[in-house]
């Protein structure tokens, strides 16, 4: 008897949990603003030096925001907007070079900007996802693809709500108007992306 | 012989100044020429490692040179030389010190802006005092690029004015520049 009671007890709880977490899957998907603040989140870069070693590098400056529902993965959407003056590669002249005519002209094209348009091929639960949007970089919008894995989510100890993912993409830099020749294996740019949004 | 007078210039004061000068045409030339080169020339790096080294070094230079000047007796002006002359002369001399310090400054800013020190042919690292924002840098630049286009149109004003002197007017300007003033023996 206390046996089946037991059982019924858990049976009510589990449908209570269960319904509990269809209405959260009903919800609307929730608004992130990518934690750029406390410096959660980098947009790294690598391109190979004479094809002999990856060159790597960074924005400093860029904001973003996402919104995300993980029983909806498609309807995620995403935007972010870099600072191009804020390219670091840790070498003052060679940043300076990369501000300059010959690669971004941050005086003429200060901002660059990725705008999400769809999520395709969800996998692994929804940890895995590709991201396809508009690329905005030296004043040429080009879509791209971003292959995204999901890191992790859950509270953080100031009670608020996090989740993060990263993604990786590959540019030709020629795609985007930049025809400075560094090298037949420096063509392309790997961009590499690490977001942690906190939830509005 | 070395030393300033009213005179004339010393020994020293006459080799710096004509150091000084085959130092800047040299960084100028140097300095249009390295920003011109593509990735893969043989010069794309030794221009630059070059082109800040002698810059340093003309720093210093420039600096003792300074003291220098303080410390020595100012060569009067030619009595030929009118008003207008002098006013001119000084003027002309007066910008190309500050667009030579305004170009060494800027030129050791844009090397150490992300903190790292400046290296005189690997030898001697100059500290980096202060990092620069991205903008500022390339303002830096800019200001580096006009005036060293500024400082070679004025070198050429100085020197076509020491010419003159020379050939039209026939004074001892130019040859001021050439040859040390005697040493009183008594």
């Amino acid at each position: 008897m206390n046996a089946f009671k037991t059982l019924a007890k858990s049976a009510a709880a589990a449908a209570i949990i269960t319904s509990a977490s269809l209405t959260a899957s009903q919800a609307l998907a929730d608004d992130y603003v990518i934690d750029t603040k406390g410096a959660h989140a980098a947009i790294n870069f690598k391109i190979k030096h004479l094809g002999y070693s990856w060159l790597t590098g960074r924005f400093n400056t860029f904001s973003g925001n996402f919104s995300y529902d993980p029983a909806d993965v498609a309807a995620s959407r995403i935007n972010v907007t870099i600072d191009t003056t804020s390219i670091d590669s840790n070498h003052a002249e060679r940043d300076k070079h990369l501000r300059g005519g010959d690669f971004l002209e941050v005086s003429k094209y200060p901002e660059a900007k990725f705008v999400s348009k769809s999520i395709t091929d969800i996998d692994d639960d929804g940890e895995e996802f590709d991201v396809v949007g508009d690329l905005t970089l030296h004043g040429v919008t080009k879509e791209i693809t971003i292959e995204v894995e999901k890191v992790g989510e859950g509270k953080d100890p100031w009670g608020g709500y996090r989740v993060g993912f990263e993604g990786e993409t590959t540019i030709m830099l020629k795609d985007f108007g930049i025809d400075y020749d560094l090298g037949p294996a420096s063509r392309s740019v790997e961009l590499e992306l690490h977001v942690e949004g906190i939830k509005q | 012989m070395l030393r300033d007078k009213r005179e004339g210039f010393g020994l020293v004061s006459i080799a710096v100044h004509w150091l000084s000068a085959l130092a800047i045409i040299f960084l100028f030339g140097l300095g249009l020429y390295m920003t011109s080169l593509s990735y893969y020339e043989p010069w794309y790096h030794k221009g630059p490692t070059l082109h800040v080294s002698v810059g340093l070094l003309l720093f210093a230079l420039t600096l003792m040179r300074v003291i220098w000047r303080l410390v020595n007796p100012k060569p009067a002006a030619l009595p030929n030389h009118t008003p207008v002359m002098r006013l001119g002369a000084s003027a002309i001399k007066v910008l190309l010190y500050a667009l030579l310090f305004t170009l060494l400054i800027t030129g050791y800013l844009i090397n150490t802006a992300e903190g790292k020190g400046a290296e005189i042919f690997g030898l001697v690292t100059i500290p980096a005092l202060i990092e620069l924002g991205p903008d500022t840098v390339d303002l830096a630049g800019s200001v580096h690029l006009i005036f060293a286009w500024s400082i070679i149109v004025l070198a050429a004003l100085h020197g076509g004015a020491a010419l003159l002197h020379h050939f039209y007017h026939r004074d001892k300007t130019l040859v001021r520049m050439l040859k040390p003033v005697k040493t009183d023996s008594h």
